[in-house]
């Protein structure tokens, strides 16, 4: 009975978040001032607050955990953890500090974990739904539709995440907010808890390496043709 | 402004390409570019892969179902977690507490009791009182005034007057001076009828009754210490009521 009260009361509570959430003006919702008065609230217990900062970060979160671990089941187990131990430990969170990068690092180190879980290689391949899709994202741009082309570009995909995949934790972490989410140097090295000489270097040789997968395919694909 | 050569540019190239150089060393990346045609291609190439690699993870659509059951897992479990977290004496682990908390307290009590017992014991020598008034001479205090009640009977009802020796009593061991001004206490309430044979003092507790005052002698641990107590010869009423007037006194005797 309790339990049934309990789903109740987070539905009526997603519904009035969801709404109170259109209300918001975008520009609000972006400001640190909007995470400085749902964290307060939330660590007062408020989990109403704490539901309406899952809402505002949510999508960047399951993102990062998507490219980190290429998978949507492991994406979405990542989320949920991620979002566990930032309750867990909100009350740790400093005032004044930029709470998304807090956020995002949680989301680093989660990923991490769960990739060393996975194996030492942390090479996880990509779901083929997640893959179909990808696939006919790409069928409706400017390529050509003929089958063989599509099955090359399928590979030329899959191989180009595998590359990220098999690049090291922190580089590939780096490459993923510097070139995947948009975040500048400085941003990457507050979420990495590093510097951003180091973040730059990271980036580097991530990009190397990507490129170097790249021109393989090239040359693949010019010897397919 | 200096001038790079090919090898330090092209470490420079993947970071001019995505904009992580500013300043000074972009300009030199930049101008280096405008020089080397093969410098040029090697940033085509960064350019396409990264185009490439983000092409390749563009993040899907997850659709609002996935996210709203992200939030009711965590939700869910910060729920339950809070509900574990409530402390409760029906609860398990506070159930376990509770029980141990009265399992100490109960044996820290037992073990007090267990060590002052063999302390004392240890400590203290026996005291008897005795007496060579019969027991049937020493009716309970309760009994006393009923009308036609056996004396004897009486006191062998009372444990602690009766007499397992025969002439002289023993009173349970009494090893403190509280215990024994409560025994000598309890005698005087007892009402030691006067008898022709008084007590004598015949060992560390004596008892003396004369024919006007009952006299009580008690000799605690201390050899020096007696304790006297004299109680005046009870005076029947002819209703058959009667008046108890106790005047103990300790005093030394060397």
């Amino acid at each position: 009975m309790e339990v049934v009260k309990g789903t109740m009361a987070v539905e009526m509570a997603h519904i009035f978040l969801t709404d109170a959430q259109e209300m918001l003006p975008p520009a609000s919702v972006e400001s640190a001032d909007y995470f400085t008065v749902l964290v307060a609230r939330a660590r007062a217990g408020d989990e109403i607050a704490f539901e309406r900062i899952m809402l505002a970060t949510e999508q960047r979160v399951v993102s990062i955990a998507w490219r980190m671990l290429g998978n949507r089941d492991d994406a979405r187990d990542a989320a949920q953890d991620v979002y566990l131990r930032v309750f867990k430990y909100l009350g740790r969170f400093r005032a004044g500090e930029d709470f998304r990068g807090w956020l995002y690092r949680i989301t680093i180190n989660v990923c991490h974990d769960f990739a060393r879980k996975k194996g030492a290689t942390g090479l996880t391949q990509f779901d083929q739904i997640d893959f179909m899709q990808e696939s006919a994202a790409l069928e409706t741009g400017s390529r050509s539709a003929d089958p063989e082309s599509l099955a090359l570009q399928e590979q030329q995909l899959a191989l180009i995440r595998s590359a990220l995949q098999s690049l090291p934790p922190k580089e590939r972490a780096a490459l993923v907010l510097r070139d995947l989410e948009g975040f500048s140097t400085e941003e990457v090295a507050h979420a990495l808890g590093s510097r951003p000489v180091t973040v730059r270097s990271q980036v580097s040789s991530a990009r190397a390496k990507i490129k170097t997968y790249c021109d393989k395919l090239s040359r693949r694909k010019g010897a397919a043709q | 402004m200096r001038t790079l050569n090919c090898k330090r540019a092209a470490r420079m190239i993947s970071l001019y390409v995505a904009g992580d150089l500013v300043g000074a060393p972009e300009r030199e990346v930049a101008a280096h570019l405008a020089a080397c045609d093969g410098c040029r291609r090697l940033a085509e190439e960064f350019s396409e892969s990264r185009s490439l690699l983000t092409e390749a993870c563009a993040s899907p659509e997850f659709g609002a179902e996935f996210y709203a059951g992200i939030r009711h897992a965590v939700l869910g479990e910060i729920a339950s977690d809070q509900m574990l977290a409530k402390p409760s004496l029906f609860r398990p682990r506070w159930l376990y507490a509770t029980a141990f908390a009265a399992v100490i307290i109960v044996s820290g009590v037992i073990l007090q009791h267990f060590v002052s017992n063999r302390r004392q014991s240890t400590d203290v020598p026996p005291v008897t009182v005795q007496s060579t008034s019969q027991p049937s001479e020493v009716p309970s205090p309760r009994k006393k005034h009923e009308p036609g009640g056996a004396p004897g009977a009486q006191a062998s009802k009372d444990p602690a007057l009766a007499n397992p020796h025969g002439s002289s009593r023993h009173f349970a061991e009494a090893r403190q001076p509280d215990a024994l001004l409560s025994q000598a206490a309890l005698l005087s309430a007892a009402q030691i009828e006067p008898a022709s044979q008084a007590s004598t003092s015949l060992g560390p507790v004596a008892l003396e009754t004369s024919s006007q005052i009952s006299r009580i002698e008690i000799q605690t641990a201390d050899p020096n210490i007696r304790i006297i107590w004299l109680s005046p010869q009870e005076s029947r009423e002819p209703d058959g009521t009667k008046h108890d007037q106790d005047h103990p006194e300790t005093g030394n005797r060397k």
